[in-house]
């Protein structure tokens, strides 16, 4: 890159620029303060806002110049220009003024006054005087839902929204109305919006037009809260977010800048969904209960004293979980023992995760990250819809298939950026999406090709595109081989199956072998699914098993409901079995419910913790919210009763760190987890400051108790200092994105280069991974066989536990193809009893003309239901509405 | 916050002529406009239900055909009376007295510009210069463009327009 | 009939006569352009012909008809569907030439489509006139049904393995759809938002395909060009200018009305000689010569002629050639209201100066006008024509309502400043 790039005189100062940047980019890059609206380094540049005009100089010879927009001008060698050029500098103040005078001037009562765009670049080009006089253009709101509130006044018309809603991220409820400045951005009718990336307009708006709601019942400045950069729970993609709260309590979340995950946004799932700290389910104390099920309140010591009983004894069993960190794991593994630490998953998802390992370690298939998969130039989807499992790679992959094709742009000489015409030049010839799932995906709108096999033929599918790649003579139906054979970096999308996982993974292997770059991106269930499996613990199923054989064991549980990872049968009977049940847990759950001993731990803002995502990427939160009776964490409450029982000594694990060494000695493939962030452990006085410089009110927040300047809290296995002071780092460890002059989201441009990628476990290698055997194809499945669906909202544990999130779940729906559902008289709407195994649930029926003959979807994940045990035969019974299912 | 009843869905006959002017160019959308401009020369204007119906049709969300409806100055979304009067006050027309014209019209039937009659028979409109400078002031009431306009030419369309 | 005319544009329109059918104009020696060039010349010679005979937009930007047309690239190095885009769009105020030729002859329209869409080896013609057009959306229908019916339009016409459709697009009314890229945009099915250029439409049209726009009286003029020649077509203009040009005067003159005069005409000629002067009563106080868009001329510098260089050389543009008069009972300051009116309205909302300036500049100069009117107003107002002005803004639309507003407060400044100091108008 270095060697091609180019240098531009902005204002007699060189500075570098990139070829195919556009003079705006190269500006902001070099750290020059250029005000801009309508550009987002994600949504490229049209050229609306004029707010970017900088002075062009045609030659050495040119002392007149010509005002051009920088988010339009393509960087050329040896250009010159002006941004200091009075005539230019008056006409970006003249733009201020021109959207201000519809601007109501609101900031103090402004949910965004303090972190405005429009208040940046306001104060940037000095504007300060008001001369409009006359009235304003005024509308009224809509109800967008539990999510967003909409403030239409405050518009400046730079289509950001528009742009990020509707062309960036696909949905089809939003829009722009009207015409000259009479112009609206909202939907046609007041609703819900529908997108679960909604939630992004609070960041791409430049002011406060679109209100994160749930903070706004809670709000307070951006610069009084303490931010901590942290991981969301709410998946397995490990989108990067920051944690803000103030007063102890938890305020929201924003977008956390990660070039490889994340990117700019975020979906409603983990911006929204981290309120359940705040929830009523959320368990606070610790409780003992008897036989006839009284609760007595513990403090942490009694319930710590508690916990060791049962670790006193030669008989307990743990069971961990893929939502608790590593850290926990490793401890409650280490203290029962790995002979007795089971990883307190479902059969089919230890499978998954299993086999996920097989391919990431042991074959070192080479993993796609979202930005890989938005920047493919081809993509096969297989066996499941990343929009609902993992909501940010469904993004990525939709810009992929959104964008024109290379050849598409250099025949019209398009620049990438340039983002109306290389849109239209996408209608045309569109990058490759070819969808292979048994239902309808959320992505079907931006697909090429969409295919509806059954499971069984989907394996047939995948097959065949491998012996079409290695032989290419043979019949190629789908032409998916040839598809993939012209692109040099293809992504391979696979999950639900863990037979389909390797044959998804032999299609990457036979693509490598023959020179394309391809690469394999894996749908894991859950945040730590991928760090759980590290641990190589067997599956509930196996715990269940040793307890029905043991002899009487006493249990403890690790944050899990195992009631979604079992049949309740089995899981009670076993349990009627059992000496004691111990539970951990930050939130109440049918588990807790049933526990002799519910301890209230901390959740992921309460702790340090470490994380592993989908692509064997483990990534490190941090203790973030400082409340006067925090819970501790899971680890350290275990610690401390492994202690009392003897089973550790007295200054094992100390800090987190020891905790880790631990953890890496005892599992080589954890032992990366060392490195993350380790210089800054060690108590120095310049960690990054949680608290923003402008922090104020330290001694007023207490000053009804007392006016003393409140003692610092302690958090010394934290990288990160507690106060205001410190230094900032120049890395996704930065706790406030800021830079002078810069109070938004948008000084993430300050750090273009600012993204702390975590760590890849299985590093990429440039050998040709190893091939996988495939499994013998399953037998057919009696019936109908039953897909989970996982859903956005109402699917994932935590999050459905906020309030906004709980609101947005959609009743739980059996989706049938309709010809399955006429042969049995079922219509769309109708209740029914859908039983799997021995568990019974009901659901709605939902008709999906797309889908595969003979196969359902049912969803899964609902609040308070035991998930059935999917993939398995259904049978369908008409409901009697009233009773119970 | 609709006041305005639900129209009468589309007949078969305007779901074929939509169908059919879909089948004059490579997009469905592109026909978006034509549609618009049939369906509300039956109907008058295009209420949210037909709007709706129109989008689905089209293949296009409702909020981007809504987008367009509410763009273009000639689609209205909301009732209009039997005769759309659509006053040119472009600057030759306004040069030659149009806004005397539209107080004529106030004083005759009661109605300032975006208004419709109380009995249902007028809506006034401004209209951008409607070619017709030759012979200013112009105006349009339902296609049929009139030149010259005085008093006399809205009286006599005023006297000749039965209630609907 | 085959002397060249002198007034070829208009030579088939006979003011109370019918418009001619297509026997009618074939009888008037129409469509023998066609006949003689299908086939049998070059698509690249017409494109040669057309910009040797200097032939200028006419739709108000004026620029070079052969220079776009060579700017498309060939099919044979963009393969593809290619388009030829009618810009029948009329609604500049003041302006109502192309209605006389929509109307008037509709087959010359025909004729000249099939020739320019044979020369840029376009195969799909679209013909986009606004909604309001309804006589001229009725004829150019009926006229594409008859040159359909005798084999001038479809498949292989007339034999010569060329296939050309025309389809009438009606629009829905918005001021910008006559700007070329937002023209496009609208006939795609979008809001008439104009697009960022380059892409210029040659390279990235109608759905990213390579498409010409041109206007309604440039299109007319071709099949004259074609069938008399470049150097015929040169020798029409008078004053330094080329051909032929449907001008058009509106306002308080005696016979206002449309003339096809030779390019290069003056104003005053014009004016006095073919508009009959000003009515009794009223003196000429200035003109705008060419639309809504263009700057002011005095009534002291009519002697001008209606060339884009001699218009230029006056500060002012020709824009459409339609002239339109600001007589002495005309309060200006309320006339440049009207305008700045029309601008901010019909402004698309996309770039923020247009949307959010141009009503800024309306609510001032209505605020002047009725009297309430600050003096600091017209430093704001003089400081908008800038600011406001051409590259500052995505289009030509806001730059076009400044040209008479800057011109306006220089010629009528006295007024401006009486109005402020009277809080009054002393028109009305």
């Amino acid at each position: 890159m270095d060697l091609n790039h180019l240098h531009l005189d902005v204002d007699r100062t060189i500075i570098t620029a990139q070829p195919g940047q556009n003079v705006l980019e190269a500006c902001l890059s070099a750290k020059l303060d250029l005000p801009y609206f309508c550009w987002h380094p994600a949504l490229g540049a049209v050229g609306a806002c004029r707010q970017c005009a900088v002075k062009l100089f045609n030659g050495p010879e040119d002392h007149t110049g010509t005002i051009v927009m920088a988010c339009m001008t393509p960087v050329t060698p040896g250009m010159r220009l002006s941004i200091t050029d009075p005539a230019t500098a008056q006409f970006r103040d003249r733009v201020i003024e021109f959207v201000l005078t519809n601007h109501p001037h609101d900031c103090p009562v402004c949910e965004v006054g303090g972190e405005c765009h429009l208040q940046d670049m306001t104060a940037l080009v000095k504007h300060t005087e008001r001369r409009y006089r006359f009235t304003k253009r005024t509308h009224l709101n809509q109800d967008l839902g539990p999510f967003i509130r909409h403030e239409m006044n405050r518009c400046i018309g730079c289509y950001r929204c528009v742009r990020f809603y509707r062309d960036y991220a696909g949905g089809d409820d939003f829009g722009v109305f009207g015409a000259n400045r009479n112009i609206y951005f909202g939907r046609a009718t007041p609703s819900t919006l529908d997108s679960e990336f909604a939630g992004n307009l609070v960041e791409v708006c430049p002011t406060g037009v679109f209100v994160d709601k749930p903070f706004a019942t809670r709000f307070r400045r951006k610069w009084d809260m303490r931010a901590t950069p942290s991981i969301c729970p709410h998946c397995a993609v490990g989108c990067n977010i920051t944690v803000q709260e103030r007063e102890g309590e938890f305020r929201r979340v924003v977008n956390r800048y990660n070039a490889a995950l994340n990117g700019y946004f975020l979906c409603d799932r983990g911006r929204f969904g981290v309120d359940f700290i705040r929830s009523p389910a959320r368990r606070r104390t610790s409780a003992q209960r008897d036989a006839q099920g009284t609760e007595t309140p513990l403090d942490i010591a009694a319930a710590t004293a508690a916990l060791a009983e049962p670790l006193q004894t030669n008989n307990v069993i743990g069971i961990g979980s893929p939502r608790a960190s590593l850290e926990a794991n490793a401890a409650l593994r280490l203290l029962v023992g790995p002979a007795h630490f089971y990883a307190g998953v479902s059969d089919h998802d230890a499978d998954i995760i299993a086999t996920a390992i097989t391919i990431l370690r042991d074959a070192a298939v080479p993993i796609a990250t979202p930005a890989d998969a938005a920047q493919a130039d081809a993509v096969l989807i297989l066996g499941e819809d990343p929009s609902d499992i993992a909501p940010i790679l469904a993004l990525s992959l939709r810009q992929s298939a959104q964008r024109a094709t290379s050849e598409a742009l250099a025949i019209r000489q398009i620049p990438v950026w340039n983002d109306s015409a290389a849109r239209r030049s996408a209608a045309g010839s569109p990058t490759p999406l070819i969808i292979a799932t048994p239902m309808s995906t959320r992505l079907d709108d931006c697909a090429t090709a969409c295919l509806r096999p059954a499971p069984t033929a989907l394996l047939t599918l995948a097959a065949t595109i491998k012996a079409q790649l290695e032989h290419p003579s043979a019949a190629d139906p789908t032409a998916i081989a040839a598809i993939l054979c012209c692109a040099s970096a293809p992504v391979i999308v696979v999950g639900g199956d863990s037979a389909l996982m390797r044959a998804a993974a032999n299609i990457v292997t036979t693509l490598r072998r023959i020179g394309i770059a391809a690469r394999l991106s894996i749908l894991l269930p859950e945040a730590n699914s991928l760090g759980l499996g590290l641990f190589g613990a067997p599956p509930l199923s196996a715990a269940l098993a040793a307890i029905q054989t043991g002899s009487a064991p006493h249990v403890i549980v690790l944050e899990n409901d195992l009631h979604r990872r079992s049949e309740t049968g089995p899981l009670e009977h076993a349990f009627s079995h059992i000496a004691s049940l111990s539970v951990l847990d930050c939130i109440e759950t049918p588990t807790t419910a049933t526990a002799d001993l519910a301890i209230a731990v901390g959740s992921f803002a309460d702790a340090n913790g470490t994380i592993v995502n989908q692509e064997g990427r483990a990534q490190r939160s941090f203790k973030a919210i400082f409340g006067a009776d925090d819970p501790a964490p899971s680890w350290h409450i275990l610690r401390n009763a492994g202690i009392a029982a003897g089973r550790l000594e007295a200054t094992a694990w100390a800090g987190h760190r020891d905790l880790i060494e631990a953890m890496a000695a005892n599992l080589p493939d954890l032992a990366a987890c060392r490195i993350l962030w380790p210089h800054t452990y060690e108590g120095d006085m310049q960690r990054p400051p949680t608290l923003p410089h402008r922090y104020s009110g330290r001694t007023a927040v207490n000053a009804a108790s007392h006016v003393r300047e409140p003692q610092p809290f302690a958090n010394p296995d934290s990288p990160l200092g507690p106060t205001m002071e410190g230094t900032m780092p120049r890395t996704g460890l930065m706790p406030h994105v800021w830079s002078p002059g810069w109070n938004s989201v948008q000084a993430n441009l300050k750090f273009p280069s600012a993204a702390e990628p975590g760590v890849m476990l299985f590093p990429a290698s440039t050998r040709i991974p190893a091939e996988l055997p495939l499994p013998h194809p399953p037998s057919p499945t009696p019936g109908i066989l039953a897909l989970p669906i996982r859903r956005v909202f109402g699917s994932e544990e935590l999050s459905n536990l906020a309030p906004a999130v709980a609101s947005r779940v959609g009743s739980p729906i059996l989706r049938l193809n309709p010809a399955d559902a006429a042969t049995r008289g079922l219509s769309a709407g109708t209740m029914v009893d859908c039983t799997i195994g021995t568990t019974t649930v009901r659901r709605s029926i939902a008709l999906d003309p797309t889908m595969a003959a003979g196969v359902a979807g049912l969803t899964i994940g609902v609040q308070g239901e035991a998930n059935p045990p999917l993939p398995g035969s259904l049978t369908i019974t008409a409901s009697h509405p009233g009773e119970p299912s | 916050m609709s006041i305005v009843e639900a129209q009468p869905a589309l007949d078969p006959t305007e779901r074929a002529e939509i169908r059919n002017l879909i089948g004059h160019y490579p997009t469905a959308r592109a026909a978006a406009i034509d549609a618009l401009k049939l369906v509300q020369q039956r109907r008058r204007y295009i209420g949210d239900n037909l709007l709706a119906e129109i989008a689905h049709l089209l293949g296009l969300p409702a909020a981007e055909l809504d987008g367009l409806a509410t763009f273009y100055n000639l689609i209205y979304r909301k009732p209009v009376g039997q005769t759309v009067i659509l006053l040119c006050d472009s600057i030759t027309c306004w040069i030659t007295g149009r806004d005397h014209l539209a107080q004529h019209i106030e004083r005759r039937i009661g109605i300032k510009p975006g208004e419709t009659s109380a009995d249902g028979r007028f809506t006034l409109l401004p209209i951008v210069c409607l070619g017709h400078c030759d012979h200013a002031p112009a105006m349009m009431a339902n296609d049929v463009l009139h030149g010259n306009v005085d008093p006399a030419t809205l009286d006599a369309m005023f006297d000749a327009t039965p209630l609907p | 009939m085959n002397t060249a005319p002198d007034r070829p544009l208009t030579r088939n329109i006979h003011r109370g006569a019918p418009h001619f059918d297509i026997a009618a104009y074939e009888r008037a020696d129409g469509y023998r352009a066609v006949r003689d060039t299908l086939g049998k010349t070059d698509p690249a010679a017409i494109v040669h012909m057309v910009t040797e005979s200097g032939l200028t937009g006419c739709g108000g930007g004026g620029f070079p008809t052969g220079l776009k047309w060579q700017l498309m690239p060939s099919a044979a190095q963009r393969p593809g569907p290619r388009y030829f885009v009618v810009n029948a769009d009329e609604m500049e105020p003041g302006t109502f030439k192309d209605r006389l030729l929509l109307e008037g002859d509709p087959h010359q329209m025909i004729e000249g489509i099939i020739l320019s869409a044979y020369a840029v080896e376009a195969n799909m013609s679209y013909i986009f006139i606004r909604g309001e057009y309804v006589t001229a959306i009725e004829r150019l229908s009926t006229a594409i049904a008859e040159a359909t019916a005798a084999g001038l339009l479809g498949e292989n016409i007339l034999g010569s393995g060329y296939n050309l459709s025309i389809q009438v697009h009606a629009g829905a009314g918005r001021y910008i759809c006559g700007e070329e890229t937002a023209l496009l945009n609208s006939l795609e099915g979008h809001r008439a938002i104009p697009r960022a250029k380059p892409p210029f439409p040659q390279i990235s049209g109608l759905w990213g395909c390579p498409t010409i726009v041109n206007n309604v009286e440039t299109i007319c003029n071709i099949p004259h060009i074609v069938r008399y020649g470049a150097a015929w077509y040169r020798s029409l203009g008078i004053n330094g200018g080329v051909g032929t040009k449907i001008y058009g005067v509106s306002g308080r003159v005696n016979h206002p009305g449309a003339f096809e005069l030779p390019m290069g005409t003056t104003l005053h000629d014009m004016i006095e000689h073919h508009a009959g002067g000003m009515k009794t009563g009223y003196e000429l106080r200035a003109v705008l010569p060419g639309g809504a868009s263009t700057a002011f001329l005095p009534g002291d510098q009519l002697d001008v002629s209606m060339t884009a260089q001699a218009m230029a050389a006056h500060g002012t543009r020709l824009g459409t050639g339609t002239a339109i008069v600001l007589d002495d009972h005309t309060c200006p300051v309320g006339f440049i209201a009207n305008l700045q009116q029309f601008f901010a309205r019909e402004s698309c909302g996309w770039c923020a100066p247009c949307r959010d300036g141009l009503p800024w500049v309306e609510r001032i100069l209505k605020s002047i006008e009725a009297g309430t009117g600050m003096i600091d107003d017209l430093d704001t107002l003089a400081e908008m024509t800038g600011n406001l002005g051409p590259g500052r803004t995505f289009c030509a639309l806001a730059p076009g309502a400044m040209a008479s507003l800057q011109s306006g407060l220089r010629y009528f400044s006295a007024e401006f400043t009486r109005h402020i100091e009277t809080r009054a108008c002393a028109w009305t």
